[in-house]
């Protein structure tokens, strides 16, 4: 069974058919890139799965459950995440307060436990920051945990928006665009953490443009155009494809795959 | 860090005693009658600074210290109850209308949930100045004893019919208020309220229920201008249609942001000294707003953390040179 499913989702926008029909599935264990032209329609599969717009027909299934519809809060309840293409952090919150407002729902704090502040609950909390000191150092904010989020450099919001996704430990991971507007070197970096974040037993789906990221991190592609599906393979298929090359990678596309 | 919380305590424990030997200074009962109103506005104002931290103005919170004021003056004097047994009534009636309109209105954010909040506070306004039975239409409600005394096993009965047993039962009121506002801002609770404010997308996007939230936010805020609308009735001994209205939350909205809005002891620093700053404008009333105008300008253009930031920076300035003095000699 898929991890994630999506079966005939279609999203409309009065007259536009942004997506229209998609089926498509994530296994366990793979980084799948979700690549095609601008206004393909990526965003919006983002949208549908992780509930921020709910799709005009089709289904979303997650781990067999049909998960169509619910509310972002109730989607990441069931173990799925996701950045967004516009950097969102906590913006006036410190690294550290951002990370602990993404552990919410490992948090296992009661409303009573936590107006009382109990002794539990100030154990809990200092267990709950361990783990984000861990999570900033996994994504290398070390000696940055005090620094107001607004305050970071670009490539910091980015990781720490990724540390917010990663905390509460979501099997699976949606990347929308993580590496925008990045350095080389930053780009270089954002592939290692992507690829640690899978080994650490993260599953990830990503939309990206930088096709050197997506060529050399994901396990498997998805095109997209107008809203359908055009190809679907490993890299090397995706770079072969005269249809993906007709219609976004373009004839002067060269990459070792 | 625990040196700083210890501190901190430090602080709240002299300025509860100050309050609590007040009365034995204060003789000029004017003066403690303006202390009283003074404690009350900085419960309404904490309350109001509440629902702000998740984002939302609420320029109706007056409306809820007119409903607690309105139920529990109703049910005093046509109903007969005790002002004891009210007091819990008109709580629980100004935290059931909250409920009810946040879940409508909590939806809404911005501006268009500010707009919608005037709606509020003027339609509250209009119906109490309408409803000629049981709250007195324009005339309001007026005469209202004083609480019944109290008697205690062991102890002298509390009479309430002087200022400053009034004083006292305020103050017990307004402190049992502040500790829940401030305990639910210190608690996880408080950092997803400022999680909500700052990005209530990301916020719903890491499992946290917003609308859950900002009701709870707006329910706890709301109680707390009920129970200063309820004591507002004990001291004054009337309620009006005029006494809680959309005016009241613009000047809530002064005292809060001049008094800075980032932190707990904002709100109450700002009501506290503007209010004794109104005493002093008294020969020149009917320009008070539009010097609240002006120093509300001035805390929203260039001085973001208020008041409050300004006295934080200056302690810490003293005391970081007070410890390079240290350190020298």
């Amino acid at each position: 069974m898929a991890l994630l499913e999506l079966q005939k989702v279609t999203k409309i926008f009065g007259g536009l058919t942004a997506v229209g029909g998609l089926d498509m599935y994530v296994d366990k264990g793979e980084i799948v890139g979700l690549i095609g032209p601008n206004g393909a329609g990526k965003t919006t599969v983002f949208n549908t799965i992780s509930g921020s717009s709910r799709p005009t027909s089709g289904k979303v299934l997650f781990k067999g459950e049909d998960i169509t519809g619910l509310k972002p809060h109730s989607v990441a309840k069931k173990g799925l995440m996701r950045t967004f293409q516009v950097t969102t952090v906590f913006s006036e919150l410190t690294v550290l307060e951002n990370i602990r407002l993404g552990s919410h729902l490992i948090s296992r704090i009661g409303f009573w436990p936590a107006v009382f502040d109990t002794l539990k609950t100030r154990r809990r909390e200092r267990e709950l920051l361990d783990k984000a000191h861990e999570l900033a150092d996994f994504m290398g904010l070390g000696g940055r945990q005090y620094e107001t989020a607004k305050n970071l450099s670009h490539g910091h919001q980015r990781a720490l928006e990724m540390a917010i996704a990663l905390v509460a430990e979501p099997e699976l991971l949606l990347l929308d665009e993580p590496v925008a507007g990045m350095s080389v070197e930053e780009t270089v970096d954002m592939m290692k953490k992507i690829r640690a974040a899978r080994d650490r037993g993260v599953t990830i789906l990503l939309v990206e443009h930088d096709m050197k990221l997506v060529m050399d991190v994901c396990t498997r592609i998805c095109v997209l155009n107008f809203g359908t599906k055009l190809a679907e393979g490993n890299p090397k298929e995706i770079c072969e494809n005269k249809g993906v090359i007709a219609a976004y990678l373009g004839s002067g596309f060269q990459h070792t795959c | 860090m625990n040196r700083g919380r210890f501190r901190k305590t430090a602080v709240y424990v002299v300025i509860v005693a100050m309050l609590v030997v007040l009365p034995a200074y204060v003789k000029n009962l004017y003066w403690l009658g303006v202390i009283t109103t003074m404690l009350i506005n900085v419960l309404i104002v904490s309350g109001f600074w509440l629902v702000m931290t998740t984002g939302q103005v609420n320029l109706g919170h007056a409306a809820f210290a007119a409903i607690g004021a309105y139920i529990s003056a109703a049910l005093v004097s046509a109903y007969g109850f005790s002002s004891w047994l009210s007091l819990p009534i008109a709580l629980a009636t100004a935290g059931l209308v909250a409920l009810i309109i946040g879940v409508i209105t909590l939806r809404i954010t911005g501006i268009y949930f500010i707009i919608t909040t005037v709606a509020l506070a003027e339609v509250t306004r209009i119906v109490f100045g309408m409803w000629e039975h049981p709250f007195g239409g324009l005339v309001g409600i007026l005469n209202l004893k004083p609480p019944a005394s109290v008697a205690l096993p062991g102890l002298p009965a509390v009479q309430f019919t002087s200022r400053a047993a009034l004083y006292y039962l305020v103050l017990l009121c307004v402190l049992i208020g502040l500790f829940i506002v401030r305990r639910l801002d210190r608690s996880a609770i408080g950092l997803i309220f400022r999680g909500i404010q700052y990005s209530d997308n990301l916020a719903e996007h890491v499992g946290i229920n917003i609308m859950a939230y900002k009701v709870l936010a707006f329910v706890v805020g709301s109680m707390c201008a009920a129970l200063g609308g309820v004591l507002y009735t004990y001291t004054t001994g009337a309620i009006l249609p005029t006494s809680f209205t959309m005016t009241q939350a613009n000047y809530y909205i002064a005292w809060a942001a001049v008094g800075g809005l980032a932190t707990f002891g904002g709100p109450l620093v700002g009501t506290v000294s503007l209010s004794i700053l109104s005493e002093y404008l008294r020969p020149v009333k009917e320009y008070e707003p539009i010097i609240y105008a002006g120093l509300l300008i001035i805390a929203v253009l260039g001085f973001r953390s208020g008041l409050a930031g300004g006295l934080t920076r200056l302690w810490e300035f003293t005391m970081s040179s007070a410890r390079k003095r240290g350190a020298e000699g």
